[in-house]
């Protein structure tokens, strides 16, 4: 993981990918035009906070968490039971979404207290197989397979908005999310964190509390995964369980994968790019699994270096201008 | 380690894929445009076109292409300020899941071609869509979808409207033929969500106001398959019928799981799934004697010997499966609505509360105020020899009440 | 009383279907240290095969042949097209997320399953021979349960055999406990792996068409159904060569079972996974010992 340019080199560079990336996420949609192009801002905008929050989670501290998509869930519900049952605005009931979400990713993440590894990966996929169960069968809470259906959009100011004012919405929160995991990454707490990941035995002698960072790694990821729920609930007004299944997860794993571990501007490039891509090559209900499961081999070569064979026989057999030099 | 920097060539991908995307929009059913210009109405037609309920989507198609069909080579809409446009279709396949519905529901209505949606296989799917069109006052027709939830999701608007009977009627028709038959102690098994949940509360209700409770009432979801503790359940409270509100798989796997149990008595199915060739196919011998429901095939008028030679003609299959019939009236309801004056999806469902079609050779089509079919019919069936044989029929009164009808009305 | 034999019936012929899911799991963990994760998706498909070629050729062996084939084809080139490449490199690239090749294979696996039945489940005839027999009571045992019961005794006791008494089963168990020094004495290393996905996919292959014979019907999502409940019966069993699978199995299918019969059959899974946690947490060495799950 180390990286010898300075780092302030790399801090720039970091911060010329984060406003590239949201230049494209402002402009891509008014560019587009109309309700669709201001739906997909939103789907990016949702992936960018939830992938943020994997970085939290997975990037900073090391955990494999396979439960992330399911803790989006969690807000999903949180807005759809507040908002429909209860009367709330989608305002006040974000706060509870973020706190519920938070909450449940402990839980969920007080096995790593004991477990490290493909084995942490593992309880944590069940933790998430247990999520979608009650999620189907909770009905008094989830309405079961049905779904809620029927929650009501945003207002701001006494006004209904359209899908242009919620994808402002969307993308105000994508910034908000994006300040605060950088700054959490650049203060003392992210740099126990990372310290956590590279080297727990180092950590733990510096003075780290181990246990008590691991818990809150998970509890701030799946508060951003909640919020990315919340918003979620209200784009389409509705929420159901498939939303928020292995497939989901497995998309931001990549996400993060392919970005990097710690690379905030990246992520949200990254972010981007599978919202794109899964908007051309989705059918309904998400990507084919052959699409998914042929990223996931993509992604493995790359970080494996398997693609530096296939990268160079394509640099020599194509023309110079084609390939980018990267 | 080494990084690739996949920055700035993965943005220009995406804004190229994104671009691409919202090109690839157009897959052109019509040669868009505003109706008035390019003389077409535009219909969403929305259904499970792929995964398990692929079947039910494939029926919805036919039917509402083959009155599409019937519209346009009669010279288009008959009358009205639309006079001599084609129906064409814009399709949107929700896969049998909710959430997709949804999110069609929203780009369907930010299709500002689009006047009116026909369709959704799944009461889960319409009553996640009906809300959506609702607060867009958009003009909203679910067929073979009739959970009454999904009028329920959608009162202010009136702009939503369930072609077939509702849940109501398919739940009580059964149940009155399985109380008339001497049952006293029926067990149900159901599945989850807004159809099997829907019609077994509505079984167990009629049970009880007819002093009947059931013995037990199990349930399982759609990925199941394996019903041999529910059975177990059930068989230990010594029910005399059984009520099995699924799915066609899951129907003839139960079926044969209740034969392996022991479990020997018979079985009402009042969701109207069993007069399908999936289910008569894959449960063989172990169909016979099951009592069920549909809303076609008993009547021998004109109207519906001409529609079933039609659609024979059209699709080359003999039997008229029941989201066909709707998605068939649906469309014809929306043909009627223009000729009537409808101008687009503004005033359309205003005429559609208007439209009278004395018989469409399912019977006679007009929707009463919160949007239910006026006078849905079903007949009751009992499978004998491998086909169904029709004993009883009913008719919807109301929200909530049936009354029995001859079969030949 | 009924109840309860019934309960009891349906403990044993479903715990023996995740005992046959979690033996072919268990056979590439203990060798290759891979929890293979398209080891369902991969048995699916060989059913799927099963289905095709005896209702094309019109004999039921042929099928379950063509099954376990299948399933023995599937799990070796995924080995030397995507295993072995992956193991060649380092694995720290993917900072512990090893079992992502894996999954990648049980998606494409899938993929094409959902090509062949676009709806995602078909009827399944029973491939094996004989008619319903009385167990108790009004209880009759369809023919593929009783093959079921048989298989689920012979099948274990076979593949112990192969492993203990073959050639390639001495090399998987040499591999298993030493790959060093299994290399440096000449055994191919590669190939023995491609050949231990082989095996368990022969016993996968088998195990689905039991399955489907069984239920009367095959679907797509009993991949990964089939990948978790026989990876938590691979657990509960302590990860061992063939007695854990057997009895972890077992115990999985008295515990769904029990819970469906006298608890709530809504909560099942959640029955399932929570007991998946709790060994993976409370015993984590005592009943990882003998695999090689990485931990750290």
């Amino acid at each position: 993981m180390t990286d010898l340019r300075s780092p302030g080199l790399r801090q720039r560079r970091a911060a010329g990918t984060a406003a590239a990336a949201l230049a494209a996420v402002v402009l891509v949609p008014v560019w587009i035009g109309g309700n669709r192009g201001y739906g997909l801002g939103t789907t990016a905008a949702i992936a960018v906070i939830l992938a943020l929050g994997y970085q939290v989670t997975y990037g900073f501290s090391g955990q494999l968490s396979v439960a992330h998509a399911p803790l989006m869930g969690i807000g999903a519900y949180t807005v759809a039971q507040l908002t429909t049952a209860h009367g709330w605005s989608f305002w006040p009931s974000l706060v509870p979404a973020a706190l519920a979400a938070a909450a449940v990713g402990a839980v969920v993440g007080l096995p790593g207290l004991r477990v490290r590894g493909d084995v942490l990966a593992l309880v944590t996929l069940g933790a998430g197989e247990i999520l979608q169960s009650l999620y189907l069968n909770t009905t008094a809470f989830t309405a079961g397979s049905a779904g809620i259906s029927g929650v009501p959009p945003v207002s701001m100011f006494g006004t209904r908005l359209d899908s242009r004012g919620l994808y402002a919405v969307a993308l105000v929160l994508a910034l908000v999310s994006l300040a605060l995991v950088r700054a959490l990454r650049d203060s003392p707490l992210g740099r126990s964190w990372t310290a956590l990941r590279d080297d727990e035995v180092a950590a733990a002698a510096l003075g780290v509390p181990t246990g008590r960072l691991r818990v809150l790694a998970f509890a701030v990821g799946a508060a951003l995964a909640g919020v990315a729920g919340a918003l979620y609930a209200v784009q389409d007004g509705f929420v159901s369980s498939v939303s928020f299944g292995l497939n989901q997860t497995v998309t931001v794993i990549l996400v993060v994968l392919v970005a990097g571990e710690g690379r905030l501007g990246r992520t949200v490039a990254a972010a981007v790019l599978m919202t794109a891509l899964v908007d051309r090559l989705a059918g309904y209900g998400g990507l084919a699994p052959g699409i998914t499961g042929a990223f996931i081999l993509v992604v493995v070569a790359l970080r494996l270096g398997l693609w530096a064979g296939v990268a160079g026989a394509v640099r020599r057999l194509a023309p110079r201008w084609l390939v980018p030099r990267w | 380690m080494k990084r690739w920097r996949l920055a700035v060539p993965a943005m220009g991908l995406a804004l190229a894929l994104v671009a691409g995307a919202c090109g690839g929009d157009d897959d052109g059913t019509s040669a868009a445009g505003g109706t008035s210009e390019a003389g077409t109405i535009t219909i969403a037609l929305g259904g499970p076109f792929s995964g398990p309920s692929k079947a039910t989507g494939d029926n919805i198609r036919d039917g509402a292409e083959l009155a599409a069909a019937e519209v346009n080579d009669a010279g288009g809409i008959a009358e009205g300020p639309d006079k001599g446009f084609r129906i064409v279709f814009r399709e949107f396949d929700d896969a049998g899941v909710p959430a997709n519905g949804a999110s069609n529901m929203r780009t369907i209505i930010d299709d500002d071609d689009v006047v009116a949606f026909v369709g959704s296989g799944i009461s889960d799917v319409s009553v996640a869509m009906a809300p959506i069109a609702s607060r867009d006052a958009f003009p909203f027709l679910s067929a073979y979808a009739s959970s009454e939830k999904i009028l329920e999701a959608a009162a202010d608007a009136k702009t939503v409207f369930v072609v077939p009977p509702t849940f109501p009627a398919y739940a009580f028709s059964v149940t009155d033929e399985l109380l008339k038959a001497g049952h006293t102690r029926p067990g149900i098994l159901h599945v989850t969500g807004t159809y099997g949940e829907g019609i077994a509360d509505l079984v167990v209700e009629r049970l009880h106001e007819k002093g009947v409770t059931p013995v037990a009432n199990e349930s399982f979801t759609f990925a199941d398959t394996d019903f041999r503790m529910q059975l177990a359940i059930i068989k230990d409270a010594t029910p005399d019928s059984l009520v099995v509100v699924g799915l066609a798989p899951s129907d003839a796997l139960i079926l044969a799981q209740a034969e392996e149990l022991g479990l020997k008595v018979p079985v009402f199915d009042p969701g109207g799934i069993t007069n399908n060739d999936t289910f008569l196919d894959a449960a063989g011998a172990l169909a016979e004697g099951v009592v069920g429901n549909t809303p076609t095939l008993a009547r021998r008028t004109a109207a519906t010997t001409s529609l079933r030679d039609r659609y024979l003609a059209a699709t080359g299959q003999s039997v008229i499966p029941d989201p066909a019939v709707f998605a068939y009236e649906g469309v014809r309801a929306v043909a009627a609505a223009f000729a009537d004056g409808a101008r687009g999806r503004a005033d359309l469902a205003s005429y559609l509360h208007e439209i009278d079609i004395a018989d469409t050779g399912v019977g006679p089509l007009k929707f009463a105020t919160d949007g239910s079919r006026i006078g849905g019919r079903l007949y009751v069936f009992r499978i004998t020899g491998g086909r169904p044989v029709f004993f009883a029929g009913y008719e919807q009164t109301g929200p909530r009440a049936v009354r029995e009808i001859p079969l030949d009305d | 009383m009924e109840l309860f034999l019934t309960v009891c019936v349906t403990s044993v012929t479903l715990g023996l279907l995740y005992s046959l899911f979690a033996l072919g799991l268990g056979v590439v963990l203990r060798t290759s240290g891979q929890l293979n994760l398209a080891h369902g998706d991969s048995l699916m498909l060989a059913t799927y095969v099963g289905l095709g070629t005896s209702t094309a050729v019109g004999v039921s062996a042929l099928g379950i042949l063509a099954a376990v084939a299948a399933g023995a084809a599937i799990g070796a080139v995924a080995h030397l097209a995507v295993y072995a490449p992956v193991a060649s490199r380092r694995k720290a690239g993917l900072a512990g997320l090893g079992f992502l090749p894996a999954l990648g294979v049980a998606l494409i696996v899938r993929n094409v399953a959902i090509q062949a039945d676009p709806e995602g489940s078909s009827p399944f005839p029973s491939l094996f021979a004989g008619g319903r027999v009385n167990l108790f009571g009004d209880y009759r045992l369809p023919a593929a349960g009783w093959w079921l019961l048989g298989a689920g005794i012979v099948v274990p006791v076979v593949v112990a055999l192969v492993l203990r008494h073959t050639v390639v089963g001495r090399r998987i168990r040499a591999v298993a406990d030493e790959p060093v020094l299994a290399r440096l004495n000449g055994v191919p290393v590669t190939r023995t792996l491609a050949s231990a996905y082989a095996l368990a996919g022969i016993v996968g292959g088998l195990a689905g068409v039991l399955f489907a014979s069984f239920f009367g019907q095959v679907f797509v999502a009993l991949g990964w159904q089939a990948t978790l409940k026989g990876f938590v019966a691979a657990v509960l069993g302590g990860l061992g060569w063939v007695r854990g699978a057997v009895l972890g199995g077992l115990a999985l299918g008295f515990v769904e079972s029990f819970v469906s019969g006298y608890l709530s059959t809504r909560f099942r899974d959640v029955a399932t996974f929570a007991l998946l946690i709790a060994v993976l947490l409370l015993l984590p060495r005592g009943v990882l010992a003998g695999g090689r799950l990485r931990s750290v």
